[in-house]
């Protein structure tokens, strides 16, 4: 049994999530130098592996969707209420670069386990199939490091980057219990609390403007009004942007960050659950990815923290960029 | 009383000037440009290439007698480049005190927008062409893009147009 992709996207923002504790970690043990670059070619073959997941995911769910209606969204004036749609079964997967991409992941968490750090203690729920699994991958974890290592990959680390100083803990905007609006794009899923949605909009005509970095998509006029459109799957996953999804990407909604006039253009509405806040593994320092909030535990998805996301736009930032 | 409500009335109509603004076509989009600095518009005439000139000169025409370089509009905003047709136009403008001309795909029409009415363009471009981007007007939810002639070229590339 392999894991879904949902879940290798869990894994992937997990990763992204801790991905500055493991560079510390990597960086005070300078002895154990081979440690850390063997960790950074890992992460970079989990990369290319997320991306083939997420290209496999994507074909497939492109041709489920051309058997299943698109989903329903009335938008209010103020208020945008969303119809939840059903989500289709489980997508099929590459299988052997899923298990490849696992591989890593648990290797990952045993080195970052020698950091006190702290650890997210998360209530595991005796049904979630990522319990059932360990062992299983544990086995590949033992074959992949030899062949990873002899593999001669550059290791994709941002050297001398600078902690941005934006992350404003969003928990403390939050109830204990807050809604979410799910979307997808490309393969990917995000959540953004509803508390920082702006609206929901179609897109319509975009009007492009010549000399814009390649992920603002273009400006579209709403109620009078100029919204800055992003490409989202370019800027959050631009290394995986190639121009075969590019080409495949269909947006179809804009979803408008709260007090401000971007929209982050995606594929589809998903829809609007109420979670706690015990339901996120949440960022617990500032890194390089400020925009990332934390990881929602059972949608198994980055959640956005808008604030953050809103300053990196307004400085034309991509999601690689230092803002520090 | 009366007075006085006329003078605060000019001092806004002032602060809130009416500038008029060519607009054209290029590549689905409308752009402005300022109508003082547009002299005339023509229909797509044949266009000489010059040997060793920039790659964002087309080449010149003969108007009446003087010589105008034409620039490549669609190259210099980053566009691929199209096929002439029938209502392809140079516009003939003045900046940096030169005449060119800058071939179009249409000229639509002239349009009047209040200072107010114009919008600052998205500040996210680093690339060179977003520097002659002045702001955005949003007209019939149509968005029109002005164009600051002046910053179409940089001073070195003026020089090197003004010794073509």
């Amino acid at each position: 049994m392999s894991k879904s992709v949902d879940e290798t996207v869990f894994d992937f923002f997990e990763l992204l999530l801790h991905e500055e504790d493991s560079a510390l970690v990597a960086s005070q043990v300078k002895p154990q130098e081979g440690v850390s670059t063997s960790l950074a070619l890992k992460t970079k073959t989990e990369a290319q592996l997320l991306n083939d997941a997420i290209l496999a995911d994507h074909e497939q769910s492109k041709t489920q969707v051309k058997n299943t209606a698109t989903p329903e969204v009335q938008l209010a004036k103020s208020k945008p209420t969303i119809m939840a749609t059903a989500e289709s079964a489980p997508p099929l997967v590459n299988k052997q670069a899923l298990e490849k991409l696992l591989a890593p992941v648990l290797k990952t968490a045993n080195v970052t386990e020698e950091k006190p750090a702290e650890v997210v203690s998360t209530p595991v729920k005796p049904v979630t199939p990522m319990v059932s699994k360990p062992e299983e991958t544990v086995e590949s974890s033992v074959v992949e490091p030899e062949q990873i290592e002899s593999n001669s990959i550059t290791p994709e680390t941002q050297v001398g980057f600078a902690p941005p100083s934006v992350t404003k803990d969003l928990q403390e905007v939050l109830d204990d219990e807050f809604q979410v609006l799910f979307f997808k794009v490309a393969g990917l899923t995000l959540a953004v609390p509803l508390v920082s949605l702006g609206g929901i909009v179609k897109v319509e005509r975009i009007n492009h403007i010549i000399g814009r970095p390649s992920w603002f998509l273009g400006v579209q006029t709403h109620r009078e009004e100029q919204l800055n459109l992003v490409d989202t799957c370019a800027w959050v996953m631009p290394e995986k942007y190639t121009d075969k999804l590019a080409q495949s990407v269909n947006y179809q909604y804009l979803v408008l960050l709260e007090g401000s006039n971007w929209g982050l253009a995606c594929e589809s509405l998903l829809n609007a659950v109420k979670i706690n806040k015990s339901q996120v593994n949440w960022r617990s320092k500032a890194g390089k990815r400020p925009w990332l909030a934390g990881v929602v535990k059972e949608q198994m998805c980055g959640i956005l923290h808008v604030q953050a996301l809103v300053e990196m736009l307004d400085a034309g930032l991509g999601c690689q960029d230092s803002i520090g | 009383m009366k007075d006085s409500r006329n003078v605060a009335a000019v001092a806004a109509s002032k602060d809130d000037a009416v500038l008029q603004w060519v607009t054209f076509k290029l590549d689905n989009e409308t752009y402005g440009i300022n109508v003082m600095q547009v002299q005339e518009v023509l229909r797509y005439t044949e266009i000489a290439p010059v040997p060793g000139a920039p790659h964002y000169v087309l080449g010149i025409i003969n108007l009446r007698g003087n010589v105008v370089t034409v620039i490549d509009t669609r190259s210099r905003f980053g566009l691929q480049s199209a096929e002439v047709d029938d209502s392809t136009r140079i516009v003939i403008i003045e900046a940096e005190k030169q005449v060119i001309g800058i071939l179009v795909d249409s000229v639509a029409e002239v349009v009047y927008l209040r200072r107010s009415e114009i919008d600052n363009a998205p500040n996210v471009g680093t690339e060179e062409s977003a520097k002659f981007i002045q702001g955005v007007s949003n007209r019939d939810n149509e968005l029109l893009i002005l164009v600051d002639l002046d910053k179409l070229l940089s001073d070195e590339e003026w020089a090197e147009l003004n010794q073509l």
